[in-house]
């Protein structure tokens, strides 16, 4: 999806080391950590030496962690592109073997060159290497992992924002507005009776159009919305709108985004059926299997393509497949494919009755 | 005056045909056209002085069908009506040919009745020719056959090659002539087409290989068809590279 490639700065998983902000950020987490562990070690009172260790501790995490950002920095345009499990994985790694070698420097070479840092006993090397990398695997995935929370809920955050923003542009074309009014103005004179009911259900459309500012809405809304819809198209395509309607299975309590169906009968009329002189076949068929809702529309491509009747850029169905994403998050898909002549998208969303 | 009303919905023919008839008693609509190859074979049959065209139509849309009936000898006058299309606006809104917006008003639709009977034929003609400026090359060419109107998609044609004033297109099943010039269809199909002699565009995806004569000309084969037509030495550098880089 394009969305995806593009993200927002601050949706990124890393952040950019390069910002002065994170850099300083990572300092005070650098002084917090080494706070803490020095708390957590008893031996040292605040007579016996608790500055100066604490001071030696800084110094030791800070190394690793800028030794990490400095390995780090070059790579941050190559991570951005992997995915966010991969990105985890090489900064874990990365840190890791930082705090090897700074371990390394401090334990083993720094003594042979006559610097002694930490002058307190070393019981056992292979015991404070242990330690080190235990303390720095365990802060390390923490952190990862609280940058992970954090950027997914600011992405969650704008999809929703994204979201709702779609679901009003996609609401109907103005082509179908004024068609309609087209065909009312027309049964005006010819057939008041049925001018009354359109202008009804158009009322009807238009009202579920201004009104859902709710995120979800029960199916039956939907539906009926579908009904609305096609009983004013077939007064204007009449015998060129052929369509079968399969919708009894479907709970009609189950919770989804709104005008998350009709967008789709609206598309499969507007380049499919009518485009075909002869118009063609509209089906849209629901399944409900245990907890899964399934429905399909179908319809019939026409014959011909002229200049003017390209298929569009699938706005609507990317909005679809943006607010089911939103709705049910990792649990919607939507399909299309095309096999012989007819044009076919799947939704799969679980079925919900109530707001998560 | 006979008007031709081409509209792919009953309400919407039915509606201007009424208010047409109330307007002026002048006009009398003579026939009803579903599409836009329909109201273009009507128009040859019928020879109507004015043809209000709907633009999103099935097979042939109104701008496309607007331009098959410039080429008729006494070009019928054409207003447009549409519902709702941008881009259709912008594409004719520079020129002078009138639009209506559905549904339509009745004083507007008298407005452009009443300039349909001053504007004559010729000025019509003038328009109908520069209106169009192509945005897109077309998907498919509007070639009159035999009475008929012909929409040849322009994925299934093999070649274009000049024969005197003509054009022959060549399909699977087979060979129409038009009018335009090779010149004319080269702009348009660059993409599709590449030319192989002074005489002929051949498809690109059509394209099968090469074969070289004892005397040592060189002809193209296609997929599909046994025509072979001669490649010029000019071009032959151009299309052995595409043929070698998988057209």
């Amino acid at each position: 999806m394009k969305r995806q490639s593009s993200l927002h700065p601050s949706e990124r998983y890393l952040p950019d080391l390069g910002d002065i902000q994170t850099v300083f950020m990572l300092v005070l987490f650098v002084q917090l950590l080494a706070f803490v562990l020095e708390l957590a070690d008893g031996s040292s009172t605040p007579l016996s030496g608790l500055w100066s260790d604490l001071g030696l501790k800084s110094i030791f995490i800070l190394w690793i962690a800028l030794v990490s950002a400095v390995v780090i920095y070059p790579m941050q345009a190559f991570l951005s592109q992997c995915k966010e499990m991969i990105q985890g994985l090489i900064v874990f790694a990365i840190v890791q073997t930082v705090t090897l070698l700074v371990s390394w420097i401090i334990y083993d070479y720094m003594p042979q060159q006559e610097l002694i840092l930490f002058t307190e006993e070393i019981e056992s090397i292979g015991e404070q290497y242990f330690r080190n990398i235990a303390i720095s695997s365990i802060v390390s995935a923490l952190l990862l992992h609280y940058l992970y929370i954090q950027s997914q809920w600011r992405k969650q955050v704008r999809a929703e924002s994204e979201a709702r923003l779609d679901a009003l542009q996609s609401r109907m074309r103005p082509h179908f507005l004024f068609n309609s009014l087209n065909t009312i103005a027309n049964l005006c004179r010819v057939d008041p009776d049925v001018a009354e009911d359109i202008v009804l259900s158009l009322a009807e459309l238009f009202r579920a159009c201004l009104k859902s500012e709710a995120r979800l809405v029960p199916l039956i809304e939907e539906l009926s919305l579908i009904h609305q819809y096609l009983r004013i198209e077939k007064q204007r395509l009449d015998e060129r709108l052929r369509f079968v309607l399969d919708l009894d299975a479907l709970p009609q309590d189950a919770l989804v985004p709104p005008f998350s169906l009709q967008p789709l009968i609206e598309n499969a009329i507007y380049h499919g059926l009518e485009l075909a002189s002869e118009g063609g076949e509209l089906a849209v068929q629901g399944q409900l299997d245990k907890d899964k809702i399934t429905i399909i529309v179908r319809n019939s491509i026409p014959e011909q393509q002229t200049v003017s009747t390209r298929p569009g850029n699938g706005l609507a169905v990317e909005s679809i497949r943006t607010r089911l994403q939103s709705s049910f998050p990792d649990q919607s898909q939507l399909f299309i494919s095309t096999v012989e002549g007819v044009y076919q998208v799947r939704l799969v969303f679980p079925y919900v009755t109530d707001i998560p | 005056m006979k008007t031709l009303v081409a509209d792919d919905e009953v309400h919407a023919r039915t509606r201007i045909k009424s208010l047409v008839e109330e307007i002026d008693s002048d006009f009398e609509v003579v026939g009803e056209a579903r599409h836009g190859v329909e109201a273009v074979e009507l128009s040859w049959d019928l020879k109507p002085d004015l043809v209000l065209l709907d633009i999103r139509m099935p097979l042939l849309d109104g701008i496309e069908a607007a331009r098959e009936l410039g080429k008729i000898d006494r070009p019928p006058a054409i207003v447009f009506t549409t519902a709702y299309d941008q881009h259709a606006l912008q594409a004719f809104e520079a020129n002078a040919i009138d639009y209506l917006l559905k549904p339509i008003r009745k004083e507007k639709l008298e407005n452009s009745l009443r300039k349909a009977k001053i504007v004559s034929q010729s000025q019509y003609q003038q328009l109908s020719s520069s209106v169009f400026p192509k945005p897109l090359p077309r998907n498919q060419l509007c070639i009159p056959y035999r009475g008929e109107l012909k929409l040849i998609s322009v994925d299934s044609i093999f070649y274009f090659q000049a024969d005197h004033k003509y054009t022959v297109v060549r399909t699977l099943e087979q060979e129409y002539l038009i009018e335009e010039s090779l010149k004319v269809l080269e702009n348009e199909f660059k993409e599709f087409y590449i030319r192989i002699h002074r005489n002929a565009l051949a498809a690109r995806k059509h394209l099968a290989g090469l074969r070289k004569t004892k005397a040592g000309r060189i002809f193209v084969n296609f997929v599909g068809i046994s025509d072979q037509l001669e490649v010029s030495r000019r071009q032959l550098s151009e299309l052995r590279a595409l043929l070698r880089n998988g057209k």
